[in-house]
This record gives structure tokens, sequence and C-alpha cells, in this order.
């Protein structure tokens, strides 16, 4: 324990002997968790922009114009044509479109000549409407998007004939007063600079240090200095930890758990983020194969997090990779904690552990067979 | 003068260099493409985004007894809950939407808390309560409430519960003549088609993957050379040693563009535009990823120290990408920081051509070429002054 204990302070001298590395190692995740912060200082809304073509010159057609602008909570309308002939509707429906196509609106909505008297005689009006599949919100989420303008329909009209009102009352959701982005988007982002930070820093542990072999003439064995590197380096990921804690709380990070089992995840995620980095650095021969071995296990971390593709759609054998990777227990421990008020739920705790574990002994065995010459 | 032929041998000394380490060059060149190639896999065979089914718990409140008289002096008294029943029903035959428990108060009193029960262990993802008067209300057309308790804590299912639930009981509407309602005639443009998740996934995992890979693969050609100092005692100029050092990277980054592009393109990549656009814009990213490495690797005094800057920009440029959080949200100076990273660019860039076919330079995609392009021009030039002022000593 001694010899190990030395050879962590060792670690330090070695860490503190570049200064301006050192302070970057705390000054980079600070300031990634400020941008952050910032970055999600807005409140999470969805006004999605629209273009209307109104072919209905009558009373119900116009109202149903209006009630687009009404619904100032989920549209924002750009632009409003109105047109009677087909030369004029063909006009209007080639610049909307082209608008739709250069991003500049979502949705297009065209008021067919037949809305009004559709209204009148009591059927079911119909609209026509055009949205960018290549934004994934708006396909997806039409009918949601399009209640609010009904309803303002229906208001105009003072016919609330036929109508079915969905309320909803969500739970476990960031309350009002919260910063909601910050707060939906801290259980995938906090832990991923977190991992990342850590991961950077211990995956040039072994591989830059020079006087590695002539350690290994001293009664210091490979055990001892694998071991010694991930408590030198996990100590520093504690601090780092500590940093992108309180600066998160203080953008107004919401949980309603215990905050402690927040800061115990986030240790989770630093391990094994440790843990890589010093697997990482014991099979690289070089800064270069162990910064191409970090980024390629970066990137691939984040890609199967499910942060892109959720984990319950992916096919089995993906799955089954996503759920051995860290942030497929990390991310979901996150959001338990800080929107249910859960605790930490060991079948979240144990595949993270296990997967630290793991990548050490590999470490181990790794360094063993690592061939030095003094 | 530059001499061509000396750029010439830097170009070859470069590439000795990298080939001194030949694992990692084949990282370099190999890792990008694996990823790719596991990453689009997986988008290809996993399921649609639009139609993913919700997990829901009915509780029907509708089966209660009650007798009332309205103001007008109508006295209402029923027990009648048929139009409840319907709306379970087509709950459980719809594809959005899996009954996956049902609670009759009238029978289960405490079924509102079973149900929240299951809401609290995740095995539904929404609570549809049908109140009491829904029957009596659809009767009597007046306007009738359905209470739904999403789970709140997945803003990205949150959508699509909500949406689901709405397009149920726009069903429940039409097969039960429950008149007037909207019929919506819908056009979905620019997409790939439904269950192709590939191609809006690419456009945010290739831009991703090409700066990651470009910035590691320069981040230490300059800070890692040792005998940069002596190489400037013979003829070779710093301008010459610095666009021996583009010229060869950038070959090495085309390279990997190229496999990435290929393997995307074997397993089954759908692009709208001209492939060669998409191509080409994949490259400006990768000269971006270049540029910005480079100028890394000069203003670093260690290799510590340019891992940390490459760590602390990449991790910044993928916040302010608008992948996680909106560009339009963020405060304004923000915007300004997010336009100057690559990720705001070329994910827009490379949507608009895989998806829209929209040209490398038509509409909003000029501005979004010119920016790649003109940043990473400004990089270089604060690389070269850099390197300029760079003190080295033999």
């Amino acid at each position: 324990m001694a010899r190990i204990w030395e050879l962590v302070q060792k670690e330090f001298g070695r860490i503190k002997s570049d200064r301006k590395g050192l302070v970057m190692l705390f000054l980079f995740p600070l300031i990634t968790i400020i941008i952050f912060g910032f970055s999600s200082g807005g409140g999470y809304e969805i006004a999605y922009t629209v273009s209307i073509i109104n072919q209905d010159a009558q009373v119900h057609g116009t109202n149903m114009a209006q009630s687009f602008f009404l619904a100032n909570n989920t549209m924002t309308v750009i632009s409003n044509y109105t047109s009677q002939t087909p030369s004029e509707f063909q006009m209007a429906f080639e610049e909307a479109y082209q608008m739709l196509k250069n991003d500049q609106i979502e949705m297009l909505v065209i008021i067919p000549d037949n809305f009004s008297s559709y209204v009148v005689n009591g059927s079911n009006p119909i609209l026509i409407i055009y949205t960018d599949g290549a934004g994934m919100i708006s396909s997806n989420d039409l009918y949601l998007a399009l209640t609010e303008p009904f309803l303002q329909f229906k208001l105009l009209e003072n016919n609330w004939t036929g109508t079915i009102l969905m309320l909803p009352y969500l739970e476990y959701d960031v309350p009002a007063g919260w910063n909601q982005i910050l707060n939906y988007m801290a259980g995938l982002m906090i832990p991923l600079i977190v991992l990342a930070t850590s991961m950077n820093v211990s995956s040039l542990s072994i591989v830059t240090e020079l006087p590695l072999p002539r350690l290994l003439l001293t009664p210091a064995n490979r055990r001892d200095i694998i071991l010694s590197k991930f408590i030198g380096y996990s100590l520093i990921m504690v601090i780092q930890v500590l940093v992108v804690f309180l600066t998160a709380i203080a953008f107004g990070l919401y949980i309603m758990g215990s905050p402690l089992d927040i800061l115990v995840t986030l240790l989770f995620a630093g391990l094994c983020g440790v843990s890589l980095g010093i697997f990482i650095s014991t099979i690289s021969s070089t800064e270069a194969q162990a910064n191409q071995f970090f980024i390629g296990v970066f990137i691939f971390l984040t890609l199967f997090s499910g942060a892109f593709i959720p984990i319950s759609d992916m096919p089995a054998a993906f799955a089954a990779i996503s759920n051995a990777l860290p942030f497929a227990h990390i991310i979901p421990l996150f959001q338990n904690i800080a929107f249910r008020g859960a605790h930490l739920g060991f079948n979240h705790v144990y595949p993270i552990l296990i997967f630290c574990v793991v990548l050490l002994m590999l470490a181990l065995i790794a360094f063993r067979f690592r061939k030095m010459e003094v | 003068m530059v001499s061509l032929q000396r750029i010439f041998k830097l170009v070859i000394k470069e590439l000795y260099l990298l080939k001194s380490d030949k694992r990692a060059l084949f990282m370099a060149i190999l890792l990008p493409p694996l990823i790719m190639a596991a990453f689009s896999s997986m988008a290809i065979l996993s399921g649609t985004t639009d139609e993913n089914t919700v997990n829901i718990a009915v509780v029907n409140y509708d089966d209660l007894y009650f007798n009332y008289t309205l103001p007008n002096g109508t006295a209402i008294g029923s027990t009648e809950n048929s139009w409840a029943q319907i709306l379970i029903d087509t709950m459980a035959n719809s594809s959005l939407t899996r009954v996956k428990a049902y609670y009759n108060i009238n029978i289960t009193p405490y079924g509102m808390l079973y149900a929240r029960q299951l809401l609290d262990q995740q095995q539904i993802d929404a609570i549809v309560s049908i109140p009491s008067e829904f029957s009596e209300a659809i009767e009597n057309q007046f306007p009738a409430i359905i209470e739904v308790v999403p789970d709140g804590s997945d803003v990205y299912s949150l959508t699509t519960t909500l949406n689901n639930i709405q397009e149920v009981i726009t069903e429940f509407q039409q097969l039960n003549n429950i008149t007037p309602y909207f019929q919506i005639e819908e056009h979905v443009e620019f997409s790939t088609g439904g269950g192709d998740l590939l191609g809006s996934m690419s456009a945010l995992s290739v831009p991703f993957l090409i700066i990651g890979a470009t910035l590691i693969l320069t981040l230490l050609v300059v800070v890692k050379e040792a005998p940069l100092a002596r190489l400037l005692m013979t003829p070779a100029k710093k301008s010459e040693i610095l666009l021996s050092k583009y010229i060869t990277y950038g070959g090495i980054m085309a390279f990997q563009i190229l496999l990435i592009f290929i393997v995307n393109s074997i397993i089954g990549l759908k692009v709208a535009g001209s492939l060669l656009d998409f191509f080409v814009a994949m490259l400006l990213v990768g000269f971006y990823g270049i540029s910005l490495g480079i100028l890394i690797s000069a203003i670093s005094g260690t290799e510590i120290q340019a891992n940390e800057y490459f760590l602390g920009i990449f991790l910044i440029s993928v916040l302010v990408s608008g992948m996680f959080v909106p560009v339009e949200s963020m405060a304004p100076w923000l915007q300004a920081l997010a336009y100057a990273f690559p990720l705001a660019h070329a994910v827009p860039l490379l949507s608009n051509i895989s998806l829209k076919g929209l040209g490398l330079t038509y509409g909003p995609n000029l501005l979004y070429t010119c920016s790649l392009l003109g940043i990473s021009l400004i990089l270089i030039l604060l690389t070269t002054i850099v390197f300029y002022r760079k003190k080295y000593e033999v």
C-alpha cells in the first residue's frame, strides 16, 4: 500500500509538472458546462413555422387561417396567401414550397376552396398539409401541433360540436421556472462531458510516461503501477466531477431526488472514463495511437448511447452492445434520480461497476504483456 | 520563393513520418469507416421513428353513477359508458397505442393509484383517464374531455406519446362519425421513407465522426514533431512546411472520407441530391477539421495541452452544434459561437443535400458552404500567424 501511495504521489508530481495542462484539466470541463448552461438558457418551446394558402374566401376559411395566427403557443405564421384562381394558387404554392425546401418554414397548410361549405354542412372539413420530413419533429408531432389552431378555430366559430379535448398533466417533468432544456439534456450531456474529460486525461497516462521501464527495475510491480494510475487519475476525476456538478447546480440543475445520488452517478461516469482511458493507454504504443483509440471509443460510445437511436428501437444484437456500454445505464440512472426522485438503482449500478472492473482487469493483462525496454 | 519541389519532398517526409507509426495510420484510416458501418447498420435495422407504439394504462371513471340538474333545468342521471368502451376498444386496436392495463373505477377504486405505480415503474408511457361525463358529453354534443398523464421525464418520447393519443382520438371520431372533425391530408416531403433512419441519422453522425477523426489526425502534427527546429535550418521555409502538412493530411482526410462515403453507400444511404455534392460537403467538413486540428497543434506547447485543447473544442463544438439544443434557442452571443464551429453548418448542409436534394450552393446551402470554407481559411491564416511567431530551439 505504501508503494502504491508513493506511486500516486509520483503521478501527481508528473501532472503538476505541466502547469498549463493542469489548469486546462479543470478549466475545460468548467468552460464546457458553462457553455452548456448558457446554450440551454431558453425555455423548451416548439413553435412551428408555417405558411398558409387560403383558397376559401368565405368566413370559415378566413377563420381557419386566423386560427393559426391566434395559436401562437405552437405556431408562427411566416406567410399567408389568399388565392382565388388556379394561377394564383400555383404561384403561392411554388413560393411556399420553396420556403419549405429552404428551411424557412416547417409546415405548409392549404385551406381548400370547399372548406366553408363543409363547415356549413356540418361535415368534416379537409386541410391539406405539407410537412418537412427532414425536420424530425414536425412530421412526427403533426396531430399534437395542430391541436391549438383547431381549438382556436372552434373558439372563433363558437361551435364545440364534435370536440374531444385531450388535457395533458405531465408527470416527472421539469417544473415550470426551471431551466427546461438544461435539465432535459443534462442526463446525456453532463455524463458525456465527465466521461470524455476523465478518459481523455487518463488515455495518455501510460503511453507518455517515458521513465516507466526504469520504474519497473524498482520494487514497484506492474499491478502497483496500474492501480496507482487508476487511483491518481480517479482523484483528479473527482475534482473534475465536483467542478462540473457545482457549476451545473449554479445553472439551475433540477434534482428531485438526492443531489448526492446524482454526484455518485457522475462519479460512476468518471470511473468508466478513467478505466477506459487507462485501458486505451496500455494497449497503445504511441500518443497518436492513444488519441485515435480515444476518439474512436468516444464517438462509438456516443453513437451507441441511445441518444441518436433509442435502445428499445435497436435490433437485439446492437441493443445488447449498447446495454454493455456505460451510457445505457448512466443516462437512465441520472434521469431517474433527477426527474423521478429515485435512489441509485442497483440494476444500473452493477453493470457500470462490472464495466469498470472488466476494463481495469483488461488493462492489467495488457500491461503485463506489454514489452518495455529501458 | 516557394519551391514546389521542396514542398513535394516535405510531403514525402510527412508520409514517412506517418508510416513510422503504421498502427496509428491504420487506425486513422480504418476506425472511422468501421464505426460508420456499425452505426449505419444499426440505423438501417432499427425500427421506424414515426410510428412508435405507446404503452398506456386506461382508467375509466365513466362507469360511475351520477345524477344532477343542469342550470337550464335538464336533469342528467346516468351510468352511460358506451362511448368510453368504444374509445378503449379503439385504443386497444390501434397500432399507435397498446393498452397495458385497464381499470374501471367502479370495480377497482384504487385504479389510478395502480396506474401511477405502473408509470413510476416505467412500464407505461402514459395514463389515459376517461372522466365520468365522457359518454354523456358525446351523446349531448358537448365538448368531451380526456385527461392524459404522460411520463414527462423524456422530452422526446413525450411528444410522440401525446401525438399518438391525439391521433387515436381522431381515429375514434372518424370511426364513429363524431362530427365535425378535421380531416388531414398529410404530405411528408423530403423524407427517405418511414423505416429508413439512415438518411436523417447520417446528417448528424457523419459530420460528428468526420470532425472527430480529422481533429485527432492532425492534433499532434506540429506539437509532436521534434525535428521541426532543425528542419528550419535547411532551405525549407515555414510556409512550405505548413503547406506540406496541409497537403499530406488533406490527402489522408480525403481518403478517410472516401471510405466513409463508400461504406455508407454500400449499406444503403439514399441521397436525394447529387452524390458528388454530398461527397464535396463531407470534404468541406473534413477540411475544417484539419484546419482546426493543425491550429490546435500549432498553439499547443505539449502533447497533453494539445489533447486538452482538442477535447475542449470538440465538446464545445458538439454542445453548440444544434444536435441537442436548437441553435435558435441560444443567446445571441452563443449563436455566434455556434456558427463559428463546423457542426452548426455541417448538419443542415448534409441534411439538405441528402434529404431535400438541394445543391451544394443552392438556397441556404450556399451560406453553409461559404461559412465552412471561409472559417477554414481564417483558421489556416491564424495557424500561419501562430506558426511564424512560434519560437523553435534546436
